[in-house]
């Protein structure tokens, strides 16, 4: 992929598009509007006088040529107008074409690995006991090899930045996500269950085993290990100031998370917007995980709150976002935005898919995993970068038919940066995807863009409240 | 039947009144077919000539480019009709 968009929809029978072809076809249908204005207002070109007139007026034969080229040239108008048609339909089912051949070749790739996983799951157990695989994979191997779980996160972060150009190529990115998707296909194998069963539940069959399950068995194996306990969790506002517009655009939505490095800390941002008929709408901002230490820190944004979320257990960061969610007034039912990045984009889709609130917008961007789907009309937008390492653990994307995915490879034909981990999950790079994204003339990707936008057309002021969450480090 | 001079006058006034329109008329859709034109040649031309879809696309967008190079130049001859029948009139003094 170049450095360009491709943006998808998994209701849509157009599943993956590339920009050119959804591109081309969107440029055809502008060119079809001028054409049919065009046709009609050139037919309408007439000299405008009676034949008696014309006859008073001995009029020449290019008068009467002309009029024939006119009609002419209005037949010709007419037919390209119909071509336009027909090559848009064309541009569409080819994109769509491409999509299916996508799919197909994912999916025989994904049978593959599913039954490299059963196998190795199969044998594995002889030598370590079922339960011991989640263990081995999530704790064990860091923490001996690296001496505790504070030096493995040292140690992996410093892996991370030496090795940049690797764990940002897309290749590796898949390669991730086809490991994480064959995790259940290990554990079914360690259990000993006949291959047929496992297949059933596996996310090739009903997928009654579900993506969370094995992130959900890494926590309860890395509770062992002292890993991912929760604690008690407290938010307080850190401060209150008045916004002069309402956000418009993907970027400018973005561009309001907070950043955690710059501002103390507060984690979470809540614009609430008064209309002119006196009722409240808000815009909530998460930002992303502060702490990657394996062990529960004194920020809930941390691995601890991003596993158990993924696994579906109950999550600091969530009981943050919720608390701070009540102290900005916002009641079950009320119209809300939400924006995250990262583990906020986590929360951010949580939260609108929990069905608490009236889903005016989601924007999400680098999700790490979208599990759960967003009321229909909720108008989501995820942004997530091919080579991303976080967005790699998103497993199928789009996985929501009711949420438009934009990709783009963020670091294609360009140096990748030794200064900093996971450079193409940064929320800066983001910010000039979504640049991208709200230039892109897609008809899906414009409707969410402007139905946001539409929310809070008639404000009249708006108060923005950050809030800071604080975990107890004493476990519960 | 020869018609009286005043009234052949005013019909000669009215026509180039008419075609004089008609001249600017024609220009400004002229104007408008050409940018349709380097629309279709730019815009829904494939970015390259990777996979099939894009070079049946190739072909497609060269064959409606062409109907309206077609129709822009039918528009050509009609201002040149136009023209020449402008000068023809008023030359008759």
């Amino acid at each position: 992929m170049a450095d360009d968009l491709v943006v998808s929809t998994s209701g849509s029978t157009i599943g993956v598009a590339s920009t050119d072809l959804i591109g081309a076809a969107h440029e055809l249908t502008r060119v079809q509007n001028d054409l049919d204005v065009l046709g009609p207002r050139l037919g309408g070109i007439t000299i405008g006088l009676p034949p008696a007139a014309l006859n008073a007026a001995a009029a020449p034969p290019g008068v009467y040529a002309a009029a024939r080229e006119i009609d002419l040239a209005v037949g010709l108008l007419a037919r390209a107008s119909n071509d336009c048609g027909t090559i848009r339909t064309g541009l569409k089912l080819a994109a769509s074409a491409y999509t299916m051949a996508e799919i197909a070749k994912k999916e025989a790739i994904e049978a593959i690995a599913a039954q490299i996983g059963y196998g190795l799951g199969f044998l594995l157990p002889q030598i370590t006991g079922t339960l011991a695989i989640p263990t081995v994979v999530a704790g064990t191997t860091i923490t001996v090899v690296s001496g505790g779980p504070d030096k493995a996160v040292k140690n992996l972060q410093d892996w991370l930045t030496e090795n940049n150009e690797v764990i940002t190529d897309p290749a590796f990115c898949d390669l991730l996500r086809l490991a994480q998707k064959s995790l259940d296909d290990l554990i079914a194998g360690g259990a000993h269950l006949p291959p047929a069963a496992a297949v059933a539940i596996g996310d090739e069959g009903t997928d009654l085993a579900g993506d969370d399950l094995a992130p959900g068995l890494i926590v309860l194996g890395g509770g062992a290990l002292g890993l991912f306990n929760e604690g008690k969790v407290s938010v307080e506002q850190t401060g209150t100031s008045t916004v002069k517009a309402p956000a418009t655009g993907l970027a400018e939505r973005i561009a309001r998370i907070p950043k955690t490095d710059e501002n103390g800390g507060s984690q979470i941002r809540i614009d609430t917007i008064r209309h002119s008929d006196g009722t409240l709408t808000y815009e909530v901002y998460i930002s992303g995980t502060q702490d990657f230490n394996l062990k529960n820190t004194t920020t809930p944004f941390d691995m601890t709150s991003n596993m158990r979320m993924i696994g579906h257990l109950p999550a600091g960061s969530m009981e943050a976002a919720r608390e701070a969610l009540r102290q900005a007034g916002v009641e079950p039912g009320d119209s809300v935005i939400f924006v995250g990045h990262s583990q906020g984009a986590l929360l951010a889709h949580e939260l609108a898919a929990s069905g608490d609130f009236d889903v005016k917008g989601v924007v999400e961007v680098g999700a790490p995993i979208s599990g759960s789907t967003l009321p229909t009309g909720a108008n989501g937008v995820s942004i997530a970068h091919t080579d991303d390492l976080v967005t790699a653990l998103g497993v199928d994307r789009p996985t929501d038919p009711n949420q438009i995915l934009v990709e783009r490879q963020a670091f294609a034909n360009k140096k990748v940066p030794h200064d900093e981990a996971v450079p193409a999950h940064n929320r800066d790079r983001y910010l000039e995807t979504a640049a991208m994204a709200d230039a892109s003339a897609r008809g899906d990707l414009t409707t969410a863009r402007k139905a946001m936008d539409a929310a809070s057309d008639d404000a009249v002021s708006i108060t923005s409240t950050t809030y800071k969450a604080v975990r107890e480090k004493k476990e519960r | 039947m020869t018609l009286p001079d005043a009234t052949a006058d005013r019909a000669t006034s009215a026509l180039v009144e008419a075609l004089e329109l008609q001249h600017s008329q024609l220009s400004a859709v002229l104007t408008a077919l050409a940018d349709a034109e380097d629309s279709v040649v730019t815009g829904a031309s494939p970015g390259s000539w990777f996979g099939p879809a894009e070079r049946a696309q190739a072909l497609a967008v060269r064959g409606l480019a062409r109907i309206i190079d077609e129709a822009k130049t039918a528009v050509e001859r009609a201002l040149g009709d136009t023209s020449s029948a402008l000068w023809e009139v008023r030359s008759r003094g």
